[in-house]
């Protein structure tokens, strides 16, 4: 089963990319959605979390790659994927 | 396919604190959301600062609420546990009744919906899960 | 309960704050119980196993010595993430315990065989 990677803050997003897997999906929440601003993603699954974007204003500025989903849809992730790994 | 038929069992962490980070509003949500979906949650472990969610003594602003009061109408519905880690507790000045007398302290501060244990809990909480996830702080 | 496959994954730097000094100890303590527990140096946190700290110097302890201590608490399967020390300055030789040095690829391959992978 492939990963799902959590990141929290923009900055962690290197270092996680370092080490995911071309099937794990990554999801960006909290001050790790401002990375979805820059972020391209190709091949792999990028989230964003739907509050954190639009608690941050950013619903307009995303990047094209970016899938906005919500707490439920964050559940469904985590059933989907094994481990779940937190990167801050 | 048909989602929402596997259901899990979920661990989760909870690693900073209300105010100093989104960690525990983030579990909360995530949690509730979990639980919403037929999923199950038996114990929250928190640690690190993310103890501090347990703070009994806290007085939130009505426009900014701490996630404390729906970890305990979360827990209390759906018979979760709130698994806080004496270790980390105890340093930051969380202490039930027991403790409390133990060291011989004014107050007990633990919000009485919360419980101290061992970090032996956390392992206990990753063994019997499907899924753990950790709230960073 | 089942015997677990546990990866903690340390990156976080000693001394600024208690998660490096707390993330040990509850490594420690998985140690004991039987699962099958395993630890990550990587990024910042391979500082954590630098030769030559001194905690007393911050009247605090020593987090490289709370960090040898792994290997007598049953945590044997201790890792290093390579690029991590090439980008310090860091050769094995300047660590205080042996671990064993992972490539970005290794590590995909060590976290993807996990049930939980806990941070710091």
């Amino acid at each position: 089963m492939s990963t799902l990677h959590v990141i929290n803050k923009a900055n962690a997003l290197p270092a996680c990319l370092s080490v995911a897997g071309a099937h794990d999906a990554l999801l960006l929440i909290e001050d790790g959605v401002y990375a979805g601003t820059t972020a391209r993603s190709p091949q792999r699954p990028l989230y964003a979390l739907a509050a954190d974007v639009d608690a941050r204003g950013l619903n307009e500025r995303l990047g094209p790659s970016v899938t906005v989903i919500s707490d439920a849809e964050f559940v469904q992730l985590a059933v989907d994927h094994q481990p779940i790994v937190s990167w801050r | 396919m048909i989602y929402g038929l596997a259901r899990m069992i979920f661990g989760i962490a909870v690693h900073g604190a209300p105010y100093g980070s989104q960690a525990s509003a983030s579990a909360l949500r995530f949690a509730e959301a979990a639980v919403a979906a037929g999923h199950s949650l038996h114990r929250v472990f928190f640690y690190h600062d993310g103890v501090n969610t347990a703070n009994g003594l806290m007085v939130p602003p009505q426009d900014d609420p701490s996630p404390q009061q729906g970890w305990v109408t979360l827990a209390e519905r759906h018979g979760i546990e709130l698994a806080v880690c004496i270790a980390a507790a105890l340093k930051r000045g969380l202490v039930n009744e027991e403790e409390r007398n133990r060291y011989g302290l004014n107050a007990a501060s633990l919000h009485p919906a919360f419980s101290i244990v061992g970090l032996g809990q956390l392992i206990d909480a990753i063994g019997s899960s499907d899924r753990f996830v950790t709230f960073a702080a | 309960m089942e015997i677990r496959r546990i990866l903690y994954m340390l990156r976080q730097p000693p001394y600024a704050t208690g998660h490096a000094v707390e993330a040990l100890e509850s490594i420690l303590v998985a140690g004991v119980f039987d699962q099958q527990v395993s630890v990550l140096f990587r990024d910042d946190g391979v500082w954590q196993l630098l030769k030559g700290q001194n905690g007393g110097a911050l009247g605090v302890r020593t987090i490289g010595n709370v960090a040898q201590a792994l290997p007598e608490y049953e945590v044997k399967d201790i890792y290093v993430c390579a690029e991590s020390l090439a980008q310090r300055g860091l050769v094995v030789d300047d660590l205080v315990l042996t671990a064993k040095v992972l490539s970005q690829r290794e590590q995909l391959t060590l976290i993807s065989a996990q049930h939980a992978v806990v941070n710091d």
